[in-house]
C-alpha cells in the first residue's frame, strides 16, 4: 500500500453490535490534508468516526492508518498516532483545564507516570497556547461552559501530538469568534503536516476548511450510504445537497474574492 | 466467644503484645482496606454511593460464614469461609456485570444488590429455621462485625491484602485520572479501559474479602472514608487515595476501642456502633457541603 494515503477506508461499515448504521464507505485521505465527513441527522457521522479511532469494532471492512491495519496496532501507539475529540466531554472530575491539558501526554507516558518531562511540559504549553487556553488553565473544567470545554479538549488531543486529528462537531458549543479561531487553527495545524477529520453540519465550515468532504445518505430501511466524495467545490452542488438533505439550499459565490474556492450556503 | 477467659492472670505485656496490639493492627488495616476498596468502586461507577459491599462480598461472606455456623464448623475456619464465599458472589456479580467489550457498571450495581438480597434473604432463613440454637446468636454477633479475639495469624493475611492493593491503586492512580473523563475518552488516550476496569475490581474485591473475613461486617467506612477524603483533597487521585486509607483507620480503630470500652462488661459490635456515629456524622457533613459535588 501506497504510504501516500496516511488513513485509508476500505468498504468500511460501522455501527453497533454488528449492526451496520453506515455500510461500504471507502475514502482515501492524504497527510496535511483536511477531510469532512456531512449529512443529515442520524446518518451515521459520529459512528463512522468512532470507528476511524477504532472506539467501535468496524462491522465489515479496514481502517489503514500509514498502511497498518488499524486493529493491529497496541492501544497506546495507536494513541499516539490517533486523537479523538467527541462532541461532549464529561466532567464528572473537578479537574483543572490545565490538568486535562496534560492528560493527553497519557500515551506518551508510562502508564504509572505523573510527572511531566521538559517534552511533555513544552507539548502542553503549545497545546494551550494554540487552543487560546492561557486565561482558563487554572479553572476547573466544570466550571466554564460548554464551548470552553471544547476548546479544553481539542488543547488536550493537540498535547497528544498526533499525525491524525478527529473531531466530532467540533464548531457545536462555539461563537462566532471561536468558529473563526478554530478554522484559523485547523488551517495552522494542516500547514505543520496533521491531518484532520470531521464531522460538520456546517457547510460554510466545510466549504472554508476541507479538502474533501464525504456525504452519508441516510435511508428509511437500510443502513446509510455514501452518497458522494470530493473537493467541496465540485461535490457541493445543488443537485447533490438536494439529495443528501433532502431540501433545496442556495449556493452564493463570495464577490468579495471572486478568485477564491469558497462558497457559501443558504437555506 | 473470645478465647481470652482460658488465659492464667496474664502480664500486662502479654496483653499488650497478644491481645490488644495485633487487634488495633488489625482494626487499622480493615479500616484502610475498606476504604480504599470503596474509593476504587465510587471512581469506577463514578457515583460517590457506590460501597464495597455493592460487590455481593459482604452478602457472600455472611451466607458462608452462617452456613458454616450452623454446620458447626471450628470458629478458626471462618475467616476463611468469609473470604471463600465473599469471592464467590463477587465473581458471580462481576459474571453479570460482564458485557462486549468490557464491564457495565450499571449491571454491577443491579448485580450486586439482587445477589445481596437473595443471600441476606437466606441468611435470614438459616437463622429463624435454626429453632433458636445457639449458633443463631453467633451468626447475629459475626453480622454485626467485630475484631474481638482475632489475632497475630489473622493480621498477616489481611495486611498483604491491604498492602498490595493499595499500592496497586495508588500506581494505577493516573489511569484513574484518566477513566474520569469518560471510557471513550479514555481509550482514544491509549487506556485499556475493559482491562483497567477488570484489574480496579479485582483490588477492590480481594481487599474487601479480607477485610470481611477478619472483621464480619463493617459496614459504612467504605462510603464514608472517601468521600471525606474527596472533600479534602481535591483534585490529586494520589492523596485522596492515601487519605481514604487513614481516614478508613482511624474511624475503624477509634470504633473498635469504643465498642471495647463503652459497653457494660460486653462488647458493643463495632460494625453497628461505626454505623451509628458514622451515619449522623455524614448527613452533618452532606448538608454543610452545599452545592459542592463529589
Amino acid at each position: 500500500m501506497a504510504e501516500e494515503y496516511i488513513l485509508q477506508l476500505d468498504e468500511v461499515s460501522a455501527g453497533f453490535s454488528a449492526q451496520a448504521v453506515v455500510q461500504d464507505v471507502s475514502l482515501k485521505v492524504k497527510r496535511g490534508t483536511i477531510a469532512a465527513i456531512a449529512g443529515g441527522n442520524g446518518a451515521g457521522k459520529s459512528t463512522l468516526l468512532k470507528t476511524i479511532a477504532r472506539l467501535l469494532p468496524t462491522v465489515k471492512g479496514k481502517v489503514f492508518v500509514e498502511g497498518h491495519d488499524i486493529n493491529t496496532l497496541a492501544l497506546p501507539l495507536l494513541a499516539k498516532k490517533i486523537a479523538y475529540v467527541p462532541q461532549d466531554i464529561s466532567n464528572s472530575r473537578d479537574l483543572t483545564v490545565e490538568d486535562m491539558v496534560a492528560l493527553g501526554r497519557n500515551p506518551h507516558q508510562k502508564w504509572w507516570q505523573w510527572r511531566s518531562d521538559q517534552n511533555d511540559k513544552r507539548a502542553i504549553e503549545e497545546s494551550i497556547k494554540a487552543a487560546e487556553l492561557e486565561e482558563l488553565r487554572g479553572k476547573s473544567i466544570t466550571e466554564i461552559s460548554g464551548g470552553e470545554r471544547q476548546r479544553a479538549a481539542i488543547a488536550m488531543s493537540l498535547a497528544q501530538e498526533p499525525e491524525i486529528l478527529l473531531l466530532d462537531e467540533p464548531t457545536a458549543h462555539l461563537d462566532f469568534k471561536h468558529q473563526k479561531s478554530l478554522l484559523k487553527l485547523l488551517l495552522q495545524l494542516k500547514a505543520q503536516g496533521m491531518t484532520i477529520i470531521t464531522c460538520l453540519h456546517d457547510l460554510n465550515f466545510i466549504s472554508q476548511v476541507a479538502d474533501q468532504v464525504l456525504c452519508l445518505k441516510k435511508s428509511s430501511r437500510q443502513p446509510s450510504i455514501q452518497l458522494f466524495a470530493g473537493p467541496p467545490r465540485q461535490v457541493l452542488t445543488r443537485e447533490n445537497l438536494k439529495q443528501a438533505f433532502d431540501t433545496d439550499l442556495r449556493i452564493i459565490q463570495d464577490s468579495a474574492a471572486a478568485d477564491s474556492d469558497v462558497i457559501f450556503f443558504g437555506l | 466467644m473470645g478465647g481470652t477467659a482460658d488465659i492464667q492472670t496474664p502480664g500486662l505485656a502479654d496483653i499488650l503484645t497478644q491481645i490488644r496490639l495485633p487487634r488495633t493492627l488489625i482494626a487499622t488495616t480493615v479500616g484502610a482496606a475498606l476504604a480504599v476498596s470503596g474509593y476504587i468502586l465510587q471512581a469506577l461507577s463514578r457515583n460517590p454511593l457506590a460501597d464495597p459491599y455493592l460487590t455481593g462480598v459482604s452478602s457472600g461472606s455472611g451466607l458462608a460464614v452462617a452456613t458454616s455456623i450452623i454446620l458447626g464448623l471450628d470458629f478458626a475456619f471462618m475467616p476463611a469461609s468469609a473470604f471463600a464465599g465473599g469471592l464467590l458472589a463477587a465473581l458471580l456479580v462481576a459474571q453479570m456485570a460482564r458485557r462486549a467489550g468490557g464491564l457495565s457498571v450499571t449491571r454491577l450495581i443491579l448485580a450486586g444488590v439482587a445477589i445481596s438480597a437473595v443471600c441476606g434473604s437466606l441468611i435470614t432463613l438459616i437463622i429463624t429455621q435454626s429453632g433458636g440454637a445457639p449458633q443463631a446468636q453467633g451468626i447475629i454477633f459475626w453480622l454485626a462485625g467485630g475484631i474481638a479475639g482475632r489475632g497475630w495469624s489473622d493480621l498477616s493475611t489481611l495486611a498483604i491484602y491491604t498492602v498490595g492493593g493499595i499500592i496497586a491503586t495508588l500506581l494505577l492512580s493516573k489511569q484513574i485520572r484518566v477513566l474520569t473523563l469518560g471510557d471513550e475518552t479514555a481509550q482514544a488516550l491509549g487506556v485499556d479501559v475493559s482491562r483497567l476496569q477488570w484489574i480496579l475490581l479485582a483490588c477492590a474485591v480481594l481487599m474487601c474479602g479480607a477485610a470481611v473475613s477478619a472483621s464480619g461486617l463493617v459496614a459504612f467506612v467504605g462510603l464514608i472514608a472517601p468521600n471525606l477524603a474527596r472533600m479534602l483533597f481535591v483534585r490529586d487521585e494520589r492523596l485522596e487515595i492515601i487519605a481514604s486509607a487513614l481516614i478508613g483507620a482511624v474511624l475503624v480503630t477509634l470504633s473498635d476501642l469504643a465498642a471495647r470500652t463503652l459497653g457494660q462488661g460486653q462488647e458493643l459490635p463495632l460494625g453497628t456502633l461505626l454505623s451509628l456515629v458514622g451515619g449522623p456524622f455524614f448527613l452533618y457533613l452532606i448538608s454543610t457541603s452545599k452545592g459542592q459535588e463529589v
